[in-house]
């Protein structure tokens, strides 16, 4: 069966002023989709809707052919929905009150449903697919920043979700420990079990993405303006507007890499 | 110059003096429990809309305000066989009503205050992995709450430990009861009221410790 996830003409609006006009896109089973656009162009506010935590408008989401959600209005319960496209919001927020290893196994003790020795045998297993070995029993205060991000990519990607939904995991940290995270999402990506098949990012690394996704979607003026092989789609962009915004984007970091630090 | 201290006169009121703290535990215990519990759902309704919340804000608020003793007073005094139908509680009953709805007001408060602050970012990031609604309350409201108003709660219990002595006034027999017909009795004034003042020492002083241990605990600083 077809595992796609399929959006028509979503629309959502904050009052008056709409964020999305109509996003359309497919995405195939076992597919990394990178979305890019400027700040506030409303990539947050489409991974939202996309999972049910924010209503819009109009338009569907379906996935496997099934509508899960029409006009905003969730067609499952919206835990059922979550469980099946899951976020992972940007900023992340482990709970504080819980070690690193009691966040991954809250949700396969609570979602998933497991039993507490299986459930300590998948946070494991996932730990060590991470590299978190060493710091599952810290707290999430006395995490790295990028230790912090992996432990909560653990936490969703063991709960087995079909699509992921990843908002800005690659930011807000050192850019040392970027390559970390980096590393992270390439190990989920070629994870045997429990995969999710699909994975939306959002990023601002256009580099990165166009080496780690399949396709890159740019979202701009609320619409997909354009998309592409991710491999090629800093050269084949043929549209001005997303030629300015991937030549800004790669700019803004290779400028500042460029920049001597003293006279 | 010098006093002259003399116990020896108290020790026919030993037991009275214990059965006293019994009084004094039991009023503050019961007071702070059910008070605290009560406290809950208060602080779920003040969280409804304008309709509810605001006339309850007012009349929680007029609960914090008004002096337990004035509480307790009214709670004693009120006329149960004419309004309600119903003889009127002991002297223990009436100062249990005043010390509970006064500790069910602030509680009230202190919890609508946590419910509020619970970090928006923690809700979404774990509705966003599909827990129910009633995982994500017992997950993160509570533990978050809790750990907002514990110590503040704690501070509220300890202060109902010493309020409790207020019960004296409507003939509830606690150890400042015990006092004061002691004095009566054997004239040994500060003898009977360094005896109550060690009583309360023995009973608040572990608390206040256990107070500041728990605001120094990482279980707490971590929210």
């Amino acid at each position: 069966m077809s595992q796609s996830l399929h959006v028509e003409g979503l629309r959502a609006a904050y009052g008056k002023t709409e964020v999305l006009k109509g996003v359309d896109f497919t995405v195939e089973p076992g597919q990394v989709i990178a979305l890019v656009g400027q700040s506030g162009c409303g990539k947050s506010t489409l991974l939202r809707s996309l999972c049910g935590l924010q209503s819009f408008q109009q338009g569907t989401v379906r996935l496997q052919g099934q509508l899960i959600l029409h006009n905003g209005e969730p067609q499952y319960e919206e835990w059922e929905i979550r469980r099946h496209v899951m976020l992972v919001p940007q900023g992340a927020s482990l709970l504080p009150h819980l070690t690193a290893r009691a966040n991954i196994r809250l949700g396969l003790r609570h979602v998933r449903g497991l039993t507490p020795p299986l459930a300590e045998e998948e946070t494991n297993r996932i730990a060590t697919a991470l590299g978190l070995g060493e710091c599952l029993d810290r707290y999430p205060e006395e995490l790295s920043g990028g230790q912090y991000q992996r432990v909560a990519l653990a936490r969703a990607v063991c709960l087995q979700p079909d699509v992921l939904l990843l908002d800005e995991v690659t930011s807000n940290i050192d850019p040392s420990t970027i390559r970390e995270v980096a590393e992270a999402l390439w190990s989920i990506r070629r994870m045997k079990r429990g995969v999710p098949q699909i994975l939306v990012l959002v990023t601002h690394l256009i580099p990165f993405a166009a080496g780690f996704a399949d396709q890159i979607l740019f979202l701009h003026e609320g619409v997909i303006f354009e998309q592409g092989a991710a491999a090629t789609f800093l050269k084949s962009a043929t549209r001005l507007e997303t030629q300015a915004f991937l030549a800004a984007e790669q700019f803004l970091q290779q400028g500042l890499a460029l920049r001597p630090c003293a006279e | 110059m010098g006093y002259d201290w003399d116990f020896s006169a108290l020790a026919g009121y030993r037991s009275a003096f214990f059965r006293g703290v019994v009084i004094t535990l039991e009023l503050s215990i019961f007071s702070s429990v059910l008070g605290t519990l009560g406290g809950i759902p208060l602080a779920c309704l003040l969280r409804l809309g304008r309709a509810v919340a605001w006339p309850l804000s007012i009349v929680v608020d007029v609960f914090r305000a008004i002096p337990n003793l004035v509480l307790i007073f009214f709670f004693y005094y009120f006329p149960y066989q004419a309004i309600l139908g119903v003889s009127a509680p002991s002297g223990f009953i009436a100062a249990l009503l005043g010390l509970t709805m006064a500790q069910a007001a602030y509680s009230a408060d202190l919890i609508r205050t946590a419910l509020d602050h619970v970090p928006r970012s923690h809700l979404l990031a774990i509705r966003a992995l599909g827990f129910r609604e009633s995982q994500v309350i017992r997950q993160v409201v509570v533990p978050s709450v809790v750990r907002q108003t514990l110590a503040g709660h704690v501070a509220l219990w300890i202060g109902n430990v010493k309020l409790s002595s207020l019960a004296s006034v409507i003939g509830v027999e606690d150890s400042v009861f015990v006092a004061k017909v002691a004095m009566a009795q054997t004239f040994r004034s500060l003898e009977a009221w360094t005896a109550v003042a060690l009583i309360y020492v023995v009973l608040v002083l572990p608390m206040i410790w256990g107070l500041r241990a728990l605001e120094n605990s990482a279980w707490i600083r971590r929210q």
